[in-house]
């Protein structure tokens, strides 16, 4: 391959050896899920399992969720932690297991840091030890719909200090009498010389009310082993600060019926339960100052489609009505276009944003773990950029909390990234959506909310 | 019984001749093993799902890695919080391309200065060089015209040339041709 490299007409090839070499090894690859799996999936999925209706609907989630009806292999985000061993009850008391889930992961769509800030969750600290290692399951939060585990492993007699290969475990997970479709995320943190944290996230379908969890690990780094310990889970911490609506609503959308049957306000989540026939469709939610919620996944199957999305707004909680955007997407084609902004202490800082809107942003906080960004969007489209940094490197920063709207009358949010190193050359970056025709119209549904009933 | 699209037979066939690539493509692209096979695995149920509509006098790899890259976009531009991998340090990120695809110090070093193109320059080097297609195939897949692909290419490696520190990665430049 050669092409024109410039004006000068040189031309430029890139090396074939190395192109071949890749070729070659790319060939060789092998995923990590077997044929057997998918096809026994796209069986489920001809079937109107869960998992498949899952595919359809948009989600946030499911592209770091694994699909745990099968052995886990556990893959490990270690992350240097800035804590200090300590003694092992102590530390547990003091783990803020979500804020290291924050930290690490970012930009969760979902309320969770609620659960340490109300303390939601329940502190259990059951143990089994094999092999001089301990695990403990420190404590766990459940509202019916996501399950949150802590847990932490101790070894016991090393000698040596943990290194980020110690810090990896297969499991399994069951629900007593019960075989949902389980899908979860892991996030493990060294916490010291011997002892490793993680947490476990796990949407669920349908549970019993009061489920039990075991947690089957059969190897913790490179040991073989059996560590089991076995859960109970209650929502009643959760269930104070949560309100159910029924409003078994219907509307008509190309000929096909929309029913949305339940809405669920958790401290963590908004859950809807919704039944449509129509399989390629998308949603979005917002309140009655069209506040967006963040899409935080789903399941469906048989033409009930369940919706997750964040919670309620804390400048809006309870909020008059929602509207349930429907969106048909089926054979939309959509590109991106990148904006792109100097950042300069001089504000506002204005972006171009979608279909003709913009964002401003009006001021840029550095603090000493976090930068916190101020803007206001022209429109309700454009609340919710996907906005982040860009160094001279080219090295990109996401926002690691979701955007917090923070005046009614106007779309003016805050947003939090991870600290940033310097600002030295530093752009904002905004992708935009550019759809090659103009997107089908939106069916809206409205839903009234009387909380006083 | 219900009948499916597509025959077990046929989709294993599938499975087993592309799997590699949409896996290595998806590897690349998102530098994350869990998001790769993620991405695998609702390429090929989206495939199975949508093969009655696939039009068999046309060439099965296009239409699949179409499905690939529309994929790996709705996961980097919808899945907004997953973007934590992109602030795992490079070294991290790397460690199991090494381990899988660039196996030598010159290839690393190459793939660091790809790694820094613009995304949509990347993307053709990647489909190109690494994975292997046509630049015509390219183009279907990334839904541009040949013309727009060209230039692409065209820019990705004068930037990588700009960008590269080591004259060798890139090699050779020849004088005088059109």
């Amino acid at each position: 391959m050669t092409l024109n490299a410039n004006h000068e007409k040189r031309e430029i090839e890139f090396p074939s050896d190395v192109a071949k070499a890749v070729q070659n090894r790319m060939k060789l690859l092998t995923p990590p899920s077997s044929f057997e799996y998918l096809w026994h999936l796209y069986q489920q999925s001809n079937r109107g399992n869960q998992r498949a209706g899952h595919l359809l609907i948009p989600t946030k989630r499911r592209k770091w969720i694994l699909v745990i009806n099968v052995a886990v292999l556990c893959m490990v985000f270690v992350f240097g932690a800035g804590m200090i061993s300590q003694t092992f009850g102590a530390t547990l008391k003091k783990i803020p297991f979500i804020e290291l889930l924050y930290k690490h992961l970012g930009g969760l769509p979902n309320g969770l840091e609620q659960i340490e800030q109300n303390n939601l969750s329940t502190s259990v600290n059951l143990s089994a030890t094999n092999k001089d290692i301990k695990f403990t399951v420190a404590d766990v939060f459940y509202d019916g719909f996501q399950i949150v585990i802590n847990y932490e492993v101790d070894f016991l007699n090393n000698q040596t200090k943990l290194s980020p290969e110690d810090a990896t475990m297969n499991y399994n997970y069951k629900i007593e009498g019960a075989h949902p479709t389980m899908m979860s995320t892991h996030v493990f943190t060294i916490t010291g010389d011997h002892t490793f944290v993680g947490t476990t996230l796990i949407d669920t379908a349908t549970l019993p009310d009061q489920p039990k969890i075991t947690m089957s690990v059969n190897q913790i780094g490179n040991t073989k082993g059996n560590w089991k310990v076995t859960v109970p889970l209650s929502s009643e911490k959760s269930s104070r600060l949560t309100t159910t609506f029924r409003p078994e609503l219907s509307a008509t959308f190309k000929n096909k019926t929309i029913t949305v049957n339940k809405i669920t306000f958790t401290p963590v989540t908004t859950q809807l339960e919704i039944k449509s026939e129509e399989r390629d469709l998308s949603y979005k939610l917002k309140d009655d100052l069209e506040t967006a919620f963040e899409s935080a996944g789903g399941r469906g199957g048989n033409g009930e489609h369940f919706l997750g999305f964040s919670p309620a707004s804390q400048i809006n909680p309870k909020p008059r009505f929602l509207t349930l955007v429907v969106m048909d997407t089926s054979g939309a084609t959509v590109n991106q276009k990148n904006v792109y902004a100097d950042y300069t202490d001089k504000f506002p800082i204005t972006m171009q944003g979608y279909n003709g809107g913009y964002i401003k942003i009006t001021n840029v906080e550095f603090l000493a773990d976090t930068t916190i960004v101020y803007y206001e969007a022209s429109d309700a489209t454009n609340q919710t950029p996907f906005l982040m940094f860009q160094d001279p490197s080219g090295k990109q920063y996401y926002h690691n909390k979701h955007p917090i709207r923070l005046a009614r009358d106007t779309f003016s949010y805050k947003l939090q990234f991870p600290k940033l190193d310097s600002v030295s050359g530093l752009k904002f970056l905004m992708p935009i959506d550019v759809f090659e025709e103009e997107p089908k119209k939106p069916f809206e549904v409205k839903i009234p909310l009387n909380w006083e009933e | 019984m219900r009948e499916y699209s597509i025959s077990e037979q046929q989709s294993k066939e599938m499975f087993i001749e592309h799997s590699p690539y949409v896996y290595g493509i998806a590897l690349m692209m998102t530098k994350s093993k869990i998001l790769a096979d993620d991405i695998t695995q609702e390429t090929f149920l989206r495939a199975f799902q949508k093969f009655h509509l696939y039009d068999s006098s046309k060439p099965l790899r296009p239409w699949l890695f179409r499905m690939t890259i529309n994929m790996i976009r709705s996961t980097q531009r919808k899945q907004r919080w997953l973007t934590f991998f992109g602030q795992v340090p490079d070294d991290a990120m790397s460690d199991f391309l090494e381990e899988l695809i660039l196996k030598n110090e010159r290839e690393q070093e190459l793939w660091q200065v790809v790694n820094n193109l613009l995304k949509k320059r990347r993307d053709v080097i990647i489909l190109h060089y690494y994975a292997g297609l046509t630049l015509q195939e390219v183009a279907s897949i990334l839904g541009i015209r040949l013309g727009t692909c060209k230039s692409r290419l065209h820019a990705a490696l004068k930037q990588l040339r700009e960008n590269s520190e080591d004259d060798y990665l890139l090699i050779p430049i020849k004088e005088n041709m059109k």
